[in-house]
């Protein structure tokens, strides 16, 4: 390989290479990360203290100071927006999706690079405009979005919908947002079919890979949906057009918000499944190699995977059963749903499955990977809940729905991405993290989210609606005050773990020890490379000979694992 | 291990490769504008239908002639191409540069049936068709600079560059994106101006 002078620029800022641009993703998402956090903790100060001055220690002194460091209503829609907003597309995608995607796939199939590097590097960019024109929103006079992260007209919309143009910019941000989320899904799609080393078939690829391939189709497929509803939203704000303007509000005989909301829960709904695919995969792959043993039904877990990605383009009624739907639809909205469980429940098992007998080794990614699977097994279990008719009338729009969703996304993806940083940390850096502050870490926001979002669904099912200014408003809700104040304090808890995450992140990437080539012995083929690694990766192209994890096979002695580029033993 | 650092250091995709990227570009484009359709039919559906003023036939010759001039540049682009696999490099660039300026009379054209509605007084706001009206042909329209604007770097490069695999494979992708452009207008033109 030759040697080139790269400038800055090109190496660090304007790169091609998709190592590069995943740490850049993985940067603008821990940056978002930590502000999406920051705004959750204002938000529930004011639900534990309502109305009360935030102490400085959490406004910095500088926050709220007009309204004598009250936050008012307004305030708090903008907080509870910008944090779903922020948490879901600009924090958890770009880590995910845009860091580990971009870091992992070419090197775990085996490919010098994207199959579009030009493409791959507007891709951030365009996210980094996106974000701007987000942040920017801060900027205005009355502030940035407040209609939810949903964005249902009419609270959205000119007429009748919240004041001020943060939500103007907010949809113009999602749509470049999007943009350069389908630029992203083409090359991951494309790098994946046509890039694979010799032998690296489907069914040799790592679960991540399947994983993050399954996410960029239905981000292929569906975010131009929700890219079209949110131009029509756009219209409707700039232009006075009334596509999701209703009744009164409209001039003429208007149109219609329900649209919106099916235009948006068409996109929505699979982008539940967009952003927990990569984390199933990496979680699938993570336990078999800390149990050293095959990922238990591998092909089965890939075609479970497949499987769910159909059946979530098709059940997005199940957000929408109080709008007055059918109970027919309702009924098959259900069904459809319900029927999810089924390859869920499926790989769910494959994973306890490869757990069963193994040789467990409970090195920090591993710790974070079980933590996802108990989350996530919360998560789902109290989904049924939602996606039955009965019990979702009562628990929609209450607490109920924000605790499972945040054991669903956001402790099930926090969780995924730490374990997915601990994993990759020696070859992304050279460096292995430090486990006594990994373990720390880990525990802490272990046990202080699910004290957090189980309790959030106890409050919801006690009657206590999401979106709630001011709680004590309502006498059947002042005896659940004590319990809102517990729920904020291992909040604060959560938040302020997180320093040490990223003092360890910073710390070990210049002080850390220096990391062998392999340090978990995993068998996928990025672990055969040194850090750090090239331009272009692989000095040769390597030929594939197994499936991703081939650990403790009989025939192997000195190890009990043997790189995909190397044959098994007794089995060329 | 040394540093690889130059783009031009990393293999280069093969033409199929960079197709199939199109196609799945074109297939996120016409999810958008699938949407965008069925969200016009609900709200008909719902709401009536509405219609332009004089009923629409007014500027039907208009968008007619429009989508005349769309069809014929994918015809230039396509006879282009065909030159282009014969190795006759001038006739391609004949056609080439012929596709770019029907398309910009397309656009240009665009712009005046635009003024010409506005003038009318039919605005985005006017009613649900007016807003149907400038979505679509707006959104198309973008589209269409997109394909100008890569018709002309095509243009630029069959000038500048001997490679004539390169030049086949951009030509091809220009190619799909040009008449996957013409199917879009076919739909909104019948949807918009033959259908009401």
């Amino acid at each position: 390989m030759s040697t080139n002078s790269e400038s800055f620029l090109t190496k660090y800022i304007f790169s091609t290479d998709h190592k590069v641009i995943g740490k850049q993703f993985i940067w603008l998402g821990i940056f978002f990360l930590f502000f999406g956090g920051y705004l959750s903790l204002l938000m529930r100060w004011q639900l534990a203290y309502p109305e009360q001055a935030v102490p400085w220690w959490l406004s910095w002194g500088i926050f709220f100071k007009d309204a004598g460091g009250i936050i008012d209503p307004d305030t708090y829609n903008q907080l509870f927006t910008m944090h779903g907003t922020i948490m879901i597309f600009w924090a958890v995608t770009p880590i995910l999706i845009g860091g580990f995607g971009n870091y992992v796939i070419p090197l775990q199939i085996g490919a010098p690079d994207m199959a579009f590097p030009r493409l791959n590097m507007i891709s951030f960019w365009t996210w980094i405009l996106s974000s701007v024109v987000l942040l920017a929103s801060y900027l205005l006079p009355q502030g940035p979005a407040a209609g939810g992260w949903t964005s249902y007209p009419p609270l959205s919309s000119p007429m009748g919908g919240i004041p001020g143009e943060g939500q103007t910019l907010w949809t113009l941000a999602l749509v470049l947002m999007g943009t350069g989320s389908i630029m992203g899904a083409i090359n991951y799609i494309i790098t994946v079919v046509r890039m694979r080393a010799p032998g690296m078939t489907y069914f040799r690829m790592p679960l991540t890979v399947w994983g993050l391939w399954l996410t960029s189709i239905m981000n292929a497929v569906f975010v131009p949906v929700i890219a079209a509803g949110l131009i029509l939203l756009l219209l409707d704000r700039v232009l006075g057009t009334e596509f999701f303007v209703a009744g009164g509000l409209a001039s003429g005989p208007g149109g219609d918000p329900l649209l919106y909301q099916h235009v948006f829960w068409i996109f929505g709904h699979p982008e539940v499944y967009i952003l927990i695919l990569p984390v199933w995969g990496i979680v699938s792959d993570l336990l078999a190699v800390f149990s050293r043993k095959p990922a238990f039904g591998y092909k089965v877990t890939a075609i479970c995977m497949s499987t769910i990605c159909v059946l979530s383009s098709i059940v997005w009624g199940h957000h929408m059963y109080t709008t007055g739907m059918s109970p027919l639809l309702g009924k098959a909205f259900m069904f459809l749903t319900l029927l999810i469980s089924i390859p869920s429940s499926i790989f769910f098992l494959n994973w306890l499955a490869t757990l069963w007998k193994g040789n467990l080794h409970f090195e920090p990614p591993m710790i974070y990977t079980m933590g996802v699977v108990w989350v996530f097994a919360i998560g789902g279990l109290t989904g049924l809940y939602n996606a039955t008719v009965t019990s979702d009338i009562y628990l929609h729009d209450t607490m109920f729905v924000v605790g499972h969703f945040h054991f669903t996304l956001a402790a099930t993806l926090v969780l995924g991405l730490f374990a997915a940083i601990h994993y990759w940390f020696p070859k992304m850096f050279g460096r292995e993290i430090n486990r006594t502050m990994a373990n720390i870490h880990f525990w802490v926001t272990f046990v202080s989210m699910n004290f957090v979002f189980f309790n959030m669904m106890v409050l919801g099912y006690a009657g206590h609606h999401r979106r709630l200014y001011n709680p004590m408003e309502f006498d059947f809700l002042k005896p659940l005050l004590g319990l809102n104040e517990w729920i904020t304090w291992f909040a604060i808890i959560n938040g302020v773990i997180q320093l040490l995450f990223i003092f360890n992140f910073v710390w070990s990437m210049f002080k850390g020890k220096v990391a062998e080539r392999n340090p978990w012995g995993a068998s996928t083929l990025e672990w055969t490379l040194d850090a750090p690694l090239p331009h272009g990766n692989f000095a040769q192209t390597p030929t594939v000979y197994s499936r991703p994890h081939e650990y403790s096979h009989p025939s192997l002695t000195d190890t009990d694992w043997v790189p995909q580029s190397e044959p098994i033993p007794g089995t060329a | 291990m040394e540093r690889q650092s130059k783009l031009s250091s990393i293999p280069r995709v093969d033409s199929f490769t960079s197709h199939l990227g199109l196609v799945v570009m074109l297939g996120g484009m016409a999810m958008f504008f699938i949407t965008l359709f069925v969200s016009q039919s609900i709200l008909e559906n719902r709401f009536g239908v509405s219609y332009m003023p004089g009923g629409g036939s007014t500027f039907l010759f208009h968008s007619s002639m429009n989508t005349v001039v769309l069809i014929v540049a994918s015809l230039l682009l396509e006879m282009g191409w065909k030159k282009l696999c014969k190795d006759d490099s001038n006739s391609a660039i004949l056609y080439q540069g012929s596709t770019l300026f029907a398309s910009v009379v397309f656009l240009v054209s665009q712009v005046g049936l635009w003024n010409r509605m506005i003038s009318a007084g039919f605005l985005p706001s006017t009613d649900l068709m007016g807003a149907f009206f400038y979505a679509f042909t707006g959104l198309h329209g973008l589209h269409i600079v997109g394909a100008v604007g890569t018709l002309g770097w095509l243009f630029w490069k069959m000038h500048t560059i001997e490679e004539s695999e390169l030049l086949i494979r951009w030509t091809v992708n220009a190619r799909m994106f040009v008449h996957f452009l013409t199917v879009v207008w076919l739909f909104i033109f019948v949807r918009l101006f033959v259908m009401v």
